[in-house]
């Protein structure tokens, strides 16, 4: 394969390409799922490709292949130049990359039991265990489990007219299960889920208290929740919530490809205060283990640490090769792409706040009347408007420092920036376990996020009371 | 591999008879062109090329899925193995009946155009710019994105029961986001156009109608909390309509994972609901003549005069519960399993205008867009209004933000009270507006 990729950047240079870049892509996933006491679905998935991107005439030009002969992906090459120039003269600004020096190099993640070693039955008797676990705690009212376990092994290589030669191997293991329960008219469900980028070794690390069982219990103890009081509230928002809030509504607005197009709320505030001085947000890639890890980003720039906030202070974005161009600055290594067919694009890896000083029951007595919002279930945002809402597993009412009555379906929503400056208090107790799967222009990232306890002064809930 | 996609379905349905209880292949060849449009001009031009197929072989119910692209015959014979030795690995399943078996569907035209299986990327940059244009026209200094895409599909069914069918499909799609500043101030809006043939497709005025919408959005303020009546508009209604029709696919009702469980036959809503499941439609963007089993497609009924008439089934579905395959199944590409999926949802026309159901609400919200995400067990909505305004004494007075719904779906239902006779149009399906009395509006204090 190196040496069609070879050819291919030799090919762009000779038809006058002023930046080329080939990246194969090879994909294998495995995934086994039981529900209510059965294993139904055994799954095998397979891929690979290769994309070109090109620049010419300082037009973009991109083109993918599932094939992978030689003249297929000649003819993709072509495809790419040839869209290139159809935007010649159709573009306000020049296509750019930042020159930075070559990156070579190639590197594996070790795990310590590939999943592709375990044999098919042994992950199934395991899965059949933790579905058999959830649904022990309460035959009656649960009615429905889903278990799943699911592996993907990921090979990249980077091929550009820098000289960058980068090439590197992933794995990445996600078990999760959820659990639907009812009394009466009452439904209720619960969700867990483990994830890293590590190996089967995960799954010998997981304890039923915090997996299996956790979501069945959480199930049968909302069914007696109710539902929230609508309304403005001072609020507690646990590690998973805040995880959400740092990635859906700061994370997306510090992305530079939203910076530059002029979508960010945070676009021309680089080195003011936008947040509480107890505020401090970081997305790293290089966090081992971390569902959001890696080595290389999708253009060939090595993972590293970047420090969005700091004290308060916007310190900087996250960018690739082309928005570090355009704004001055240097790539982050957060360009990242899905598969061959995209193209890569800024995008997040594990993005937290990082801790303080504060404990959870100092938090709690701050609080005459307030909620306590625990488990991210989903979040969006608007980005140019700067307004996110989110939607949370359960929430506690909280009465004169106490945590009183429990909620259900209970969804908050905000403004960002008045939201940022309206944390008043950040913990100790720092957690960054949300695997997850960010969709971004429809590809998806795997990521991972989280932080402290934050007791924010004011968030808007949507209720039914 | 240039073959026939039918030819090579044919012969893995082969490979795998007689070493398996049954199975399936579905094979797919996909080539998407798209225009990225950014900060009010064009960023880049993708080409690309897809192809692959998968594999569900099924053992005493047990089920296998294997998908592997590209299409090589060594990634067949490796699909075809590895699918069937994960069917024989899964459990015995008593609840899986069988696959469909061939029968002959209605044909459904316009769902292929060869003027867009040909367009060039010119073409598209064309359009492109007509759209910028459009909105610029109206704001000069709008912050413009989206993009412009056109795909082909073509792609086979088979399986070991006999059904054997092959086609091909195209799509057309713009849309875009508009931003406007003033101050510290910011208002979007976002628009769209999309069909499956060049005729239906007139994405021109769409920056130029987004750009309108967003200017209305300055200065936006909290509603204060209280019960209103809302009005939801064409695309907010058909949210609302998408996420009644998620609670009724088969599925989630077998599992008990929804709130319309056991409602089947019952008066869910007001008298006045009606919607059906049409996939016939000429043209219609979730047309077809078969299901993704195979399976002829026809009409359904979902909500008649407020009563549930039906789920969404289906070959496993309908087999489990003993009922009749509805045709639902559906497939996202060769690298996804079966699901089941509605295809074009129509509600009914009533007999009011959209101004007429302001009106007469006197105060009042109303949504223009907004995701309704209900948890699909219990129906409990709580969520943002994305795009709405105040209505007072019958006038929209001022655009809302950090403003919330709350409700249940089920109480939703009954307490709708009016639908307009004016509605938006997408190939294959007119959405009316709908109007809610008393719903519990989180805002300020």
């Amino acid at each position: 394969m190196e040496d069609i990729l070879e050819w291919l950047i030799e090919e762009a240079n000779n038809k006058g390409c002023s930046f080329a870049e080939a990246r194969y892509v090879k994909k294998r996933s495995s995934s086994i799922r039981a529900q209510d006491g059965r294993i139904e679905e055994l799954t095998q998935r397979e891929s690979a490709g290769v994309a070109i991107r090109v620049i010419k005439d300082g037009c973009w030009g991109f083109a993918s292949s599932a094939s992978l002969e030689k003249g297929r992906l000649a003819e993709a090459l072509y495809d790419a130049i040839a869209s290139a120039s159809f935007l010649k003269g159709s573009t306000e600004e020049k296509a750019e990359v930042k020159e930075i020096p070559p990156t070579v190099g190639r590197k594996e993640l070790k795990c310590k039991i590939s999943p592709e070693d375990v044999v098919v039955e042994d992950k199934a008797q395991r899965v059949l265990e933790w579905e058999r676990e959830a649904r022990g705690v309460d035959s009656e009212r649960i009615n429905n489990t889903v278990v799943s376990l699911s592996d993907v092994v990921r090979e990249e290589m980077v091929f550009n007219s820098f000289g960058t030669r980068v090439g590197s191997k992933l794995v990445h293991t996600l078990a999760s299960v959820f659990v639907s329960a009812s009394e009466g008219e009452i439904r209720q469900s619960a969700y867990e889920r483990k994830g890293g980028a590590k190996g089967y070794e995960l799954v010998e690390e997981i304890e039923p208290e915090e997996f299996s069982l956790k979501a069945a219990n959480k199930a049968i103890q909302l069914l007696s929740a109710s539902p929230p009081p609508a309304g403005v509230f001072p609020a507690i928002l646990d590690p998973e919530v805040v995880g959400l809030f740092v990635h859906e509504a700061l994370g997306h607005n510090s992305e530079a490809d939203a910076v530059w197009s002029g979508q960010s709320i945070i676009k021309d505030k680089k080195g003011q205060a936008i947040a509480a001085p107890c505020v401090t947000i970081i997305d790293d890639a290089t966090i081992e283990e971390a569902f959001g890890f890696y080595f290389y980003d999708s253009e060939g720039t090595p993972a590293r640490k970047n420090v969005i906030i700091k004290d308060g202070i916007l310190m900087d974005y996250l960018y690739n090769l082309e928005t570090a161009a355009k704004l001055e600055a240097n790539p982050t290594g957060n360009a990242r792409a899905e598969g061959y067919e995209v193209p890569p694009i800024v995008r997040m890896s594990n993005t937290f706040m990082a801790p303080g000083d504060w404990t959870f029951e100092e938090m709690l007595k701050e609080i005459k009347e307030g909620v306590y919002l625990k488990g991210g279930r989903w979040g969006y945002v608007y980005p140019e408007r700067g307004q996110f809402t989110f939607n949370v597993e359960e929430a506690w009412l909280i009465k004169d420092g106490e945590l009183k009555e429990h909620l259900r379906d209970v969804s908050m929503s905000g403004m960002t920036l008045e939201t940022l400056k309206k944390i008043k208090g950040v913990s100790r107790d720092f957690k960054l376990a949300s695997p997850g799967y960010c969709g971004k222009n429809g590809q998806t990232a795997f990521v991972d996020n989280g932080g402290p306890y934050i007791l924010v002064e004011e968030i808007t809930v949507g209720g039914r009371r | 591999m240039k073959d026939d996609l039918l030819d090579i379905a044919l012969k893995t349905i082969e490979k795998l008879k007689g070493r398996i209880d049954q199975a399936d292949v579905f094979l797919e060849r996909r080539k998407v062109i798209s225009l990225e449009m950014k900060k009010s001009s064009f960023s880049q031009i993708e080409v690309s090329y897809d192809e692959g197929l998968s594999v569900r072989a099924f053992y005493k119910g047990g089920r296998g899925f294997s998908s592997c692209s590209p299409l090589i015959e060594e990634n067949i014979d490796k699909v075809v193995e590895s699918a069937i030795a994960l069917a024989r690995s899964a459990q015995p399943d008593p609840d899986f009946k069988s696959l469909p078996s061939a029968e002959e569907g209605k044909e459904v035209k316009g769902l292929y155009d060869e003027k867009v299986a040909e367009l060039s990327p010119n073409e598209l940059v064309d359009w492109g710019k007509e759209i910028l244009e459009s909105a610029q026209s109206v704001e000069k200094t709008a912050i413009i994105s989206g993009g412009i895409s056109s795909s082909y599909v073509e792609f086979a069914i088979a399986n070991t029961e006999g059904v054997a069918i092959e086609d091909k499909r195209t799509s057309i799609g713009a849309g875009v986001m508009v931003i406007l500043n003033k101050g510290e101030e910011v208002a979007s809006y976002f628009d769209f156009d999309q069909a499956r043939r060049l005729q239906d497709f007139n994405p021109v005025d769409i920056g130029e109608k987004a750009c309108l919408q967003a200017k209305e959005f300055f200065g936006a303020k909290q509603a204060p909390t209280g019960s209103y009546p809302v009005v939801f508009s064409y695309l907010a209604s058909s949210g609302i309509v998408g996420a009644i029709a998620g609670a009724a696919i088969a599925e989630e009702i077998q599992r008990k994972r929804s709130y319309l469980v056991g409602k089947k036959g019952e008066k869910i809503a007001w008298e006045g609901l009606t919607i059906r499941d049409l996939p016939l439609i000429e043209g219609g963007l979730a047309s077809s003549s078969y299901d993704g089993e195979g399976v002829p497609h026809k009409e359904l009924t979902l909500i008649e005069d407020g009563i549930l008439k039906n789920y969404f089934h289906n070959s496993y579905t309908a087999g489990k519960a003993q009922e009749e395959n509805t045709g639902h199944a559906s497939r996202g590409s060769y690298r996804y399993g079966v699901g089941i999926s509605p295809t074009n949802l129509q509600v009914d026309l009533g007999d009011w205008s959209l101004d007429e159901m302001i009106k007469d609400m006197k105060n009042g919200i109303l949504i223009l867009q907004t995701s309704i995400q209900p948890n699909p067990v219990s129906g409990d909505v709580s969520g943002p209004i994305d795009f709405g305004f105040m209505v007072e004494n019958g006038e929209k007075t001022y655009p809302l933000k950090n403003t919330m719904l709350g409700f249940n779906m089920l109480d939703l239902l009954q307490k709708i009270d009016a639908i307009s006779r004016d509605y938006r149009e997408e190939p294959g399906v007119k959405m009316p507006a709908i109007r809610v009395q008393n719903l519990r509006i989180g805002g300020g204090r």
